[in-house]
């Protein structure tokens, strides 16, 4: 427990003294997560109409995710807003896991920890931790700023704003994992970031589909914070089998 | 004897499922209070036999143990608290300093004392205040073995721990070596021999994977034959000529030259060398011969054998990089 609590320490330091790592881990979700879901917020505010029957097409089809936004443009913004918490929850701890990571064994600081009485999973357990608290952190102050807004301004329902929460989250812990596997897929910077890239468009377009097509309102949101809960644990489960400190002294 | 600090049983390591194994059946021990020097040439087995003791690596098969514990048994973890590691030429954090490397050391253990540690390799507050990565190589290296010897351990794995550095550097953390292994069990994985020579009295020698030597440097001294270096003012032709011609007809009651004689006289310089066994019985009667047969003898010696000359015995003259 005490070496893990080292370890712990020795992480928190590090990345509060990492300048990219925190400049990812703020700069990106607040586009994510205040700039644009703010923007369209005003721009609901200023429109002089609540729908959009006039600029869509005369036979358009919403499909059920979107059910309703000819009459209410603030449809729309829902609908953003789920989109763009599962990306915001998605970009900052992989990101932030290729900075901490990914530069502890391309600078071959690995060894020093390897020479230590640690496990694996330890050393990572406890990056993971950090860069997971450091996530929250940021991410869950951004989106209680966008929620205050929308219900003050009846926007959305208590119950669509407590899913985005667990939709943030549920992210989270999935970026989380999949940052773990990639640690032990990428050597160095350029790997990690193609891998993340490459996880992130699939899930993307995974989360837009989603909720789309998916139940209409929180319920869409919920599924997808399933989606992403179970893949989370899959890829928790995955790397758990194959971390040990020869893969990633390789 | 299986509390034995370290003991290595049949132990193989492949990295990939038909790769040739990188130790194939490696197996020697070191017992308290000893320091053994594990040499080999390069891609002998010797950083990966390290880093399986420390647990960094799995063994394909058999065992490494520690203080008789081998990795995965619930003493081992405690047993692992009783080494100090100095691994090979690790890489340093930019953004910790070397007293937060200490510290971070000390916490992992659970013991040690930060100061005492660095005060004993020589560190001032400035140099503990700066980064690991803005340290000199020496410094580094200090900071690693300050690491290791934190602790206070009982057993401490040294992985090259001289390698790049220049020579001023290199005296200085040897001499500290010689300090922290008082007393202590210690595996001293090293490029250089004179180094090995100095710091160990036990020499593993590694080769493809196998412990082709295992044993007391006293007792290599003993089998391996004597340096015998002769000098005259005639020179060192004719001195040759002379050791080729009568040389081998020389005998004690019990030796004859001939059996003792490993490898043949050659001109070094100025001087003729030769390699043998039973120097104090055989070189009194070679001098005795030179003298009489009126050549001015200014050197006649019998120095024990290098390690290298032991390494290169061993080995052979093909692998002379350990």
């Amino acid at each position: 427990m005490s070496a893990l609590k080292t370890l712990l320490r020795k992480e928190a330091l590090q990345l509060m003294r990492s300048r990219s790592a925190l400049a990812t881990a703020t700069l990106l979700p607040a586009l994510l997560l205040m700039v644009a879901p703010l923007g369209q917020m005003a721009a609901l505010l200023r429109a002089d109409h609540k729908g959009w029957e006039t600029v869509l097409p005369p036979n358009f089809r919403a499909p059920p995710g979107l059910v309703g936004i000819e009459r209410d443009a603030s449809v729309l913004l829902r609908f953003l807003m789920g989109c763009l918490v599962a990306m915001g929850g998605l970009v900052v701890p992989a990101v932030a896991a290729s900075y901490t990571m990914v530069a502890e064994r391309e600078s071959r600081t690995l060894e020093l920890l390897a020479a230590l009485p640690v496990r694996i999973r330890d050393v990572l357990g406890a990056k993971l931790a950090v860069i997971f608290a450091l996530a929250v952190a940021v991410t869950t102050a951004m989106l209680t700023l966008d929620v205050v807004v929308m219900l003050r301004l009846h926007l959305a329902t208590v119950p669509f704003v407590l899913s985005l929460f667990v939709l943030l989250l549920c992210a989270l812990l999935y970026s989380t994992a999949s940052a773990l596997l990639m640690s032990l897929l990428a050597r160095d910077f350029r790997t990690a970031n193609q891998l993340g890239g490459a996880l992130l468009g699939p899930t993307t377009v995974i989360a837009v589909v989603v909720l789309a097509y998916g139940p209409p309102g929180a319920l869409a949101v919920l599924v997808l914070a399933l989606i992403f809960l179970v893949a989370a644990g899959i890829a928790l489960y995955v790397a758990l089998r194959v971390v040990t400190f020869e893969r990633l002294l390789r | 004897m299986s509390d034995a600090p370290i003991v290595v049983e049949a132990l193989v390591k492949r990295f990939a499922e038909n790769a040739k194994p990188a130790l194939d059946g490696a197996q020697f021990r070191v017992r308290a209070g000893h320091s053994a020097c594990l040499l080999g040439p390069n891609g002998a087995g010797k950083t990966t036999l390290i880093r399986i003791l420390t647990g960094a690596l799995a063994p394909t098969s058999g065992h490494a143990l520690l203080f008789g514990a081998r990795s995965g048994d619930p003493r081992w973890e405690t047993h692992r608290r009783r080494v100090g590691v100095v691994p090979q030429l690790p890489g340093m954090y930019r953004d910790l300093t070397a007293r937060e490397y200490l510290a971070l050391v000390q916490g992992v253990y659970g013991r040690g004392d930060v100061a005492e540690s660095a005060k004993r390799l020589g560190f001032t507050r400035k140099l503990l205040a700066q980064k690991m990565a803005e340290l000199s190589g020496g410094w580094q290296r200090r900071l690693t073995l300050a690491a290791a010897l934190l602790p206070d351990p009982e057993l401490i794995v040294l992985d090259e721990p001289t390698v790049g550095l220049d020579p001023v550097a290199a005296r200085d953390v040897l001499a500290l070596l010689r300090e922290a292994m008082k007393g202590r069990t210690t595996l001293l994985c090293t490029h250089n021999l004179a180094e090995a020579e100095q710091l160990c009295d036990m020499v593993v020698v590694l080769r493809e994977g196998r412990v082709i030597l295992d044993e007391s440097l006293t007792s290599l001294r003993t089998k391996a034959a004597s340096r015998v270096t002769l000098g005259c003012n005639e020179g060192a032709e004719k001195l040759l000529a002379f050791v080729h011609a009568e040389a081998p007809n020389l005998r004690t009651e019990s030796l004859r030259w001939s059996d003792a004689v490993v490898t043949a006289p050659t001109i070094v310089g100025e001087h003729v060398k030769l390699s043998m066994h039973h120097p104090r019985e055989l070189l009194p009667v070679l001098l005795g011969a030179m003298v009489s047969h009126g050549l001015s003898v200014y050197e006649c010696t019998a120095g024990a054998p290098t390690l290298e000359d032991l390494f290169i015995a061993a080995v052979g003259e093909g692998a002379t990089t350990p």
